[in-house]
């Protein structure tokens, strides 16, 4: 019995405007937004391999190790992720990659591809934002009626006279409402993968797939969510227009208002505190780099630190960085022939310099990583937290983090990134590079760096987005239960005649 | 006769549980921008804009102990003034740069044997895009201003109280008796126009008086008369906005038999050209035309100074010499006037390039009513891509301004060997703050209805349109 209902169901749903109207909007809107949105992906990528191009040539190009601490600063690379077509999340805009040194910790991105930062005023629509507004409306206007317009027309009162149980007609309904709505969300997803697959630029992988496969099964249960919900009115109320008028307000402030006004709300009533005091606390301890060399080198008997060079180079050239950052400094020297052939002092000084740089900014890090918990990061997490009120917001968020767009995927990039600074000073210091002849002079030969290490990103397997979005899922999947109970006990309770 | 039509309509509308819902959101939504505004909002920023301008004006003041190092290092940053009608419309402020600076580009020394020469590349305008976000991590794309709330909200309330003004009484059968007696087609239209337009109306004025009473009564903002008169320009738009989508619901309405196609049909045109061409035209022509990145175009900009042509025997003698020759002078001023040349030709024509690229855009996104509204609404306030714009333009001004200065303060000095704009070769008096012009960010009414005309043109026409197409579909209607 319950087949048939469902067969009734979907004929039904399949056969009005409302379907045709919703699934054709779907539809245009995902196929053009897939062209936009793959070109968009084409000009990142290329930005991105010629970013990468242009470093490796940049690091080529270095002939004495101590470039490599502010002229051509170490970078780590990300490549734009496919899945950004499907979910653009922050990835857009919190850049792609990142610059350090050993004397510097990194803790931002910067974007290789922004070519013009005026167009961040505008948004763009990608596919799940499409979902998002598109087929949570074509939803409720499934079932607003769903009881209530079946009431109104009479055939309820006949449905319910027959021997058919209430939960067999509203399980009916609900499973031929969810077929009808899969319909414009598989048609349209597939033409939208098909246009962006089309381009030479995008190829998916496995788990790209599988992630496509999991935002899919989200996708379901937040358009189930909306079924259930405008059931729940429709059980709720007697007639079909109160329903509706309910149904459509709710969407409009669950849908477009709240997420979007958590955000504000947050931002514009409690503003992330400044950075300045750590940037203060940071030129404290960059001063401590000079302190402690004029000791070190005091104990050597060299009362300036210029003083190192004296007779020992024909020519210096030293790039330091004023800033709460001291990236570290470029030190080129053409070397006159010296009563210490070896360089001894003039190493010494830089070995221990340098790695001096590296504690120093280690314990900066410390500063700014305490700064970021308790202020950008600690918001950040109090919008996600408030917007989940809004099922809009969790399926934007479940949908980022399995497409390996959201926040959580950029703050593992960094942390790629600031690992790969330590593999850096790691393969320096095997080398013993800061208190080396190359660090300052090419003279007997040029500073290796083609053996340096190369930076990977590591995406997340599918499988950890998955058990990252499974909270996310969990409150989907919550709504839905509590919404078809209540649906239910309306429906069970509602007097037919 | 049209009056009762109307009263009728009105009092249809208030019955319903559309109005309390739609009452209720519009007015709540206005609470909570006014009550973000004043809390925290325009404070803060209105706090932070007064101390760089402070700052600026110390650096100023230290500048002006001399005309030619003032005329080398600029009148430094000049920043954008926050809009106290930004409650209004935010107009991306957040997103978009406080500032321009015009102060000096750097500097380089030359020496050998026979030369030796320190000199600083004059000021010229740039353009850091260092906007005042305090977070990066939050991605704010929603502002709950006056803009978003009618553009939105009130749009879809109008949407949800015209889709069945006439279809749905065809479906009852009221319209027949109702046209069955002697009452004219169009005084029903209008009745029924006038009934909705109201129903929309009464929450949407409500909203924005009382947001305006909060806005006063918190004594954070002091509108000037020309503030209010910009204020009642956009609260007038405002009402045409509401006007355009309840004629465009008529229209629809009386273009369908049953009020399920009407409602279907207006939320499909409204999800789409409220909700979603705005955000997906922008992206699409951004897209149609490429400029160089910040990075590449930095390169170029590097490399067209330091390649800018030498004019011969620039390295023969010094403008740093006890007693400099006035050739030394010329060759220099020649050579560093070039690099201000090449720098702001370039700088401004990359902003330029950006600017049009964003225009383009813009262009496009006037398919939308709620983007042409936005844009009014962004106009009046003195927010916004618009008026950003403006205070660029503001800015070269500034800098055409500042120079004709510090040449006619320089040619007071009989001293002064009078050669712009190498240091040696202007006067080294001191200059009173209170002679160099000021830099004034303003938005005057005039310009901003100048910003405001096409879109405002544009709304007017829509809504001219859509009563007409409304007006001609109830005529031909069958009312059985």
């Amino acid at each position: 019995m319950i087949w048939r209902i469902v067969q009734k169901e979907l004929l039904s749903h399949l056969l009005t405007l409302r379907f045709a109207l919703g699934g054709l909007c779907c539809l245009g809107l995902i196929a053009s937004s897939a062209y936009v949105l793959t070109r968009q992906f084409e000009g990142r990528l290329e930005a991105h391999r010629s970013a990468v191009t242009d470093y490796e040539g940049r690091l080529q190009a270095v002939k004495v190790y101590s470039e490599l601490g502010q002229a051509v600063r170490p970078e780590a690379h990300r490549p734009p992720g496919p899945l950004s077509i499907l979910c653009g999340g922050v990835e857009g805009g919190l850049g792609d990659y990142v610059v350090f040194g050993h004397g510097y910790v990194p803790f931002e991105a910067a974007s290789s591809g922004s070519d013009n930062p005026y167009l961040g005023i505008f948004s763009s629509v990608d596919f799940v934002a499409v979902f998002q507004v598109v087929l949570s409306l074509l939803a409720l206007l499934f079932a607003y009626d769903a009881v209530s317009g079946e009431q109104e027309d009479g055939t309820l009162k006949l449905t319910l006279a027959g021997a058919v149980p209430r939960s067999s007609v509203l399980l009916g309904k609900y499973a031929g409402a969810l077929l009808a709505l899969s319909l414009p969300l598989l048609v349209s997803l597939g033409v939208g993968l098909l246009v962006a697959t089309w381009s030479e630029y995008v190829s998916l992988s496995g788990s790209d797939w599988a992630r496509v496969g999991s935002i899919l099964v989200g996708s379901l249960f937040y358009l189930s969510l909306f079924y259930l919900a405008g059931l729940l009115c429709s059980c709720a109320f007697d007639r079909s227009a109160s329903a509706l008028a309910l149904c459509l307000f709710a969407w409009v402030v669950a849908v477009l208002i709240y997420p979007g006004a958590v955000v504000f709300g947050v931002d514009r009533l409690g503003p992330a505190p400044s950075d300045q005091s750590v940037k203060e606390a940071a030129r404290t301890f960059i001063q401590e780099i000079d302190k402690k060399t004029k000791a070190f080198l005091t104990s050597r008997g060299v009362s300036d630190r210029w003083q190192v060079w004296s007779g020992a180079a024909k020519s210096t050239s030293v790039r330091s960085e004023d800033s709460d950052s001291g990236t570290g400094e470029t030190v080129k020297v053409t070397v006159a022939s010296t009563k210490d052939p070896d360089l001894k002092l003039q190493r010494d000084h830089y070995r221990f310099m340098e790695n001096l740089r590296v504690e120093i900014a280690d314990q900066i890090w410390q500063l700014r990583r305490d700064y970021l918990e308790g202020g950008p990061l600690r918001q950040a997490r109090l919008c996600r937290n408030l917007s989940r009120l809004s099922p809009a917001a969790v399926y934007g968020d479940l949908s980022a983090v399995l497409a390996g767009t959201d926040l959580g995927a950029h703050r593992r990039f960094l942390d790629q990134a600031r690992a790969y600074r330590r593999e850096v000073i790691q393969y320096f210091r095997d080398r013993d590079a800061f208190g080396s002849r190359a660090w300052f002079t090419d003279d007997r030969g040029k500073a290796d760096v083609a053996g340096m290490p190369r930076f990977r990103w590591r995406p997340e397997t599918a499988g950890e987005a998955v058990r990252r979005g499974w909270g996310d899922l969990a409150i989907l999947v919550g709504w839905n239960g509590a919404l078809f109970w209540v649906a239910y006990v309306l429906f069970a309770k509602r007097s037919v005649a | 006769m049209i009056w009762r039509i109307a009263q009728r309509e009105l009092a249809g509308n208030l019955l319903t549980l559309r109005f309390p819902l739609a009452a209720g959101l519009i007015v709540g939504l206005f609470l909570v921008n006014t009550l973000v505004f004043v809390g925290t909002d325009y404070r803060e920023r209105k706090a932070a804009y007064a101390k760089q301008v402070a700052q600026a004006q110390e650096r100023l003041r230290r500048s002006a102990s001399n005309l030619n190092k003032l005329a080398v290092e600029g009148p430094g940053m000049l920043y954008k003034r926050p809009s106290p009608l930004s409650f209004a419309a935010g107009g991306n402020e957040k997103a978009l740069p406080i500032a321009v600076d015009a102060s000096r580009r750097g500097g380089w020394g030359w020496a050998d044997q026979k030369f030796s020469y320190n000199w600083t590349d004059p000021w010229a305008l740039k353009y850091p895009y260092q906007s005042s976000r305090s977070n990066t991590l939050l991605r704010v794309f929603l502002e709950i201003d006056w803009a978003f709330i009618i553009g939105v909200v009130v749009s879809f309330v109008a949407v949800a109280f015209t889709y069945d003004a006439v279809c749905g009484e065809r479906e009852a059968g009221t319209l027949r008796l109702t046209l069955s007696a002697p009452v004219p087609r169009d005084v029903v239209l209008l009745g029924k126009w006038i009934g909705a337009f109201l129903s929309v109306a009464l929450p949407t004025v409500l909203g924005m008086a009382l947001s305006l009473l909060i806005v006063l009564l918190s004594g954070q903002v002091e509108l000037s008369a020309e503030e209010w008169a910009r204020t009642g320009l956009i609260g007038m738009f405002s009402l045409v906005y509401v006007a355009l989508f309840v004629s465009l619901g008529l229209f629809v309405s009386a273009r369908c038999r049953r009020s399920a196609t009407g409602l279907l049909t207006l939320l499909f045109i409204w999800v789409v050209f409220v909700v979603l061409v705005p955000n997906t035209l922008g992206s699409v022509a951004a897209g149609l035309a490429k400029i160089p990145s910040g990075k590449v175009f930095n390169q170029q900009v590097k490399l067209a100074v330091e390649e800018r042509t030498r004019p011969g025997g620039l390295y023969d003698a010094s403008p740093s010499e006890a007693q400099p020759k006035r050739e030394a002078l010329d060759r220099w001023a020649r050579y560093l006037n070039d690099g201000v040349d090449i720098f702001s030709r370039m700088t401004d024509g990359h902003l330029d390039d950006q600017f049009r690229q964003v225009e383009r855009a813009r262009t496009l996104m006037r398919v939308s009513p709620v983007a042409v509204y936005q844009y009014v609404v962004e106009a009046l306030a003195g927010t916004g891509f618009g008026r950003h714009r403006a205070f660029i333009e503001e800015a070269r001004r500034y800098r055409d301004q500042i120079s004709d200065f510090i040449k006619a303060a320089d040619r007071r000095d009989p001293e002064s060997p009078h050669i712009y704009l190498v240091k040696e070769g202007l006067s080294n008096r001191p200059v009173s703050v209170q002679e160099i012009p000021p830099f004034v960010d303003r938005v005057d009414l005039g310009g901003a209805v100048a910003q405001m005309a096409l879109d405002a043109v544009i709304l007017l026409t829509l809504c001219v349109l859509f009563f007409a197409c409304a007006y001609f579909a109830f005529l031909r209607y069958d009312p059985r």
